[in-house]
């Protein structure tokens, strides 16, 4: 049953994960219109943000009813 | 035999830990799962210099020798720290990044890998302080390596070379076999079995085809034999009558063929067919809004209802599509969203250095002030083209000051001061060349602010030229 549900869940992908934030960041940079803002003024926003993302993704990992497999 | 046994049964075990700890596809996979691995043993922070000395043939203390040199660089830090992330430890299943996305167990825990991670980028942008350019290659590359993996484990997933979890089952289920029929052919050697060979056995008490054997204590054979019995001795209309496989009377070892006619698996159950339709739903809807989003956007430019930046008006529509794309990777689909991103992105980089935005301004424009208050009050920028500001009829009278501000967004901008006039420049450039009274500078983001020293019986001339995408030119003509 488990197994079932296991492999009825949609796993995420992570590479379009990770592309979908930098298009979000590129859409920054044509919102902001400054090419360099990305570099310079947002810097601690995007380590900000990438610290947020890990965190919400393991939060998300340990909610109850997404058990992973066990490893061991 | 049990000594054979034995150590097969440890060759396997050993196989099965090696499988276990090599990593994904290994052994005799791809350069990925090959990678050297972090000494557990000859480390001092964590095993990278150990691991890399190892695996080269090279002695540890040069490698450490060479990360320090490196250090000097800006370079040896982010390399330690990429070691650290991507190399797995001995015994890991995978490298600490792979571990963050669920890829494995690595001994690096989570918080430590996270940190390492942030360490990275900010050693990342010391080292790349000088050069921002490259930023975008290495973000490229590292895309291009993880959408080769991406692609490489999908081809290997179907079809693909042997790995070794079939080598192990295979080895396993000829063993198997070489058991029961050694457990068999046993049997066939007791007194009490009658049958010295299973094709040969009858059920009336001859030995069959081993003579002087001893005579079967059963009346019928074993089940397993008539359908051949019947077919040798009682002719076609025996051998047409259907055999019922029932179990024998007495099989203490369980070695009878019907013991191990065991039924095939279940096979699992399939993902739901609605699976397939996601990914053509997620992709239609999303480039349907992003394709209305930037069409509005694009009509309200021209119609006048706002003044959006074309830059702009691609971000709206990226953003779409990366809205899409995330929604997508969540349900593990929106790969079909990759490539329209990326050329969202391209176009959108590029309007974003230009800077342009409007319906007007194209074209070769010269302007020629005669007074502070004319060129201070006009905008002198232009989209796209060549624009000229000739300010050799300007006079400023001594003692004031002229702030002057020419932009152009994509093209060649020119300004021309006169030579007794005292100029205080700043040209800038997102992208492309800088000529500015004698002083050059070519790239990304360049800037420069050279001063013309001018007869104190002139005023001054602030002076301000942006080229988004082009060449700034500053020239002073007597």
């Amino acid at each position: 049953m488990a197994d079932t549900a296991r492999a009825g869940r949609r796993r995420v992908n992570p590479i379009g994960l990770l592309l979908a934030l930098a298009f979000l960041a590129v859409a920054s940079v044509g919102f902001s219109g400054d090419p360099w803002w990305l570099l310079n003024s947002a810097t601690k926003w995007v380590i900000a943000g990438a610290v947020a993302v890990v965190g919400i993704s393991l939060l998300a990992t340990a909610l109850p009813g997404r058990n992973r497999k066990n490893v061991s | 035999m049990v000594s054979e046994r034995g150590r097969s049964h440890a060759d396997v075990m050993s196989q099965s830990q090696h499988d276990s700890t090599a990593g994904r596809g290994a052994p005799g996979g791809d350069w990925w799962s090959r990678r050297p691995r972090r000494s557990a043993t000859d480390r001092k922070i964590a095993g990278v210099a150990g691991g890399l000395g190892r695996a080269l043939g090279v002695d540890p203390v040069l490698m450490r020798v060479g990360f320090v040199v490196l250090m000097i660089f800006g370079v040896g830090v982010p390399l330690y720290l990429l070691g650290w992330l991507l190399l797995p430890a001995d015994g890991d299943q995978t490298s600490a990044a792979e571990s963050l996305i669920g890829r494995g167990r690595s001994s690096v825990p989570p918080v430590l890998a996270v940190g390492l991670a942030i360490l990275l980028m900010i050693s990342m942008g010391w080292m790349f302080s000088w050069g921002s350019p490259f930023w975008p290659l290495l973000v490229v590359g590292i895309i291009a390596v993880m959408v080769a993996r991406n692609r490489r484990e999908n081809c290997t997933g179907h079809g693909g070379p042997r790995t070794a979890t079939d080598d192990w089952s295979a080895r396993v289920g000829q063993r198997a076999q070489s058991w029961g029929e050694q457990a068999e052919q046993w049997v066939g050697r007791q007194s009490w079995s009658g049958s010295g060979s299973s094709s040969t056995v009858t059920g009336d008490g001859d030995t069959g085809g081993r003579p002087g054997g001893p005579k079967s204590p059963f009346e019928k054979p074993p089940f397993w034999e008539q359908d051949g019995r019947r077919s040798a001795a009682d002719g076609p209309a025996a051998a047409d009558a259907p055999s019922e496989p029932t179990p024998p009377a007495w099989d203490p070892l369980g070695v009878a063929p019907f013991a191990w006619d065991l039924p095939e698996p279940t096979p699992l159950p399939t993902a739901p067919p609605a699976r397939q339709t996601d990914r053509g739903v997620v992709g239609r809807v999303t480039l349907g809004v992003a394709l209305l989003v930037g069409g509005l956007a694009t009509a309200g430019v021209f119609a006048g209802w706002w003044n959006l930046s074309w830059a702009a008006v691609a971000a709206s529509a990226l953003a779409v599509v990366a809205v899409g794309l995330l929604i997508g990777s969540l349900r593990g689909r929106g790969m079909a969203l990759i490539g329209p991103g990326i050329f969202l992105s391209l176009v959108t980089v590029a309007l974003t250095i230009t800077g342009i935005s409007g319906v007007s301004g194209y074209g070769q424009h010269t302007w020629t002030p005669t007074t502070v208050a004319a060129a201070e009050s006009s905008d002198y920028v232009l989209n796209g083209g060549q624009g000229t500001l000739d300010l050799t009829q300007l006079t400023v009278p001594a003692g004031q000051r002229a702030d002057v501000n020419l932009e152009v967004h994509a093209g060649q901008a020119q300004v021309i001061v006169p030579a007794d006039t005292t100029v205080n420049a700043i040209c800038t450039t997102n992208a492309g060349q800088v000529n500015c009274l004698d002083e050059t500078a070519s790239g990304l983001h360049k800037e420069i602010s050279p001063s013309h020293p001018g007869s104190s019986d002139n005023g001054t001339i602030n002076l301000t030229v942006h080229v988004g995408a082009g060449e700034a030119e500053v020239t002073s003509r007597g």
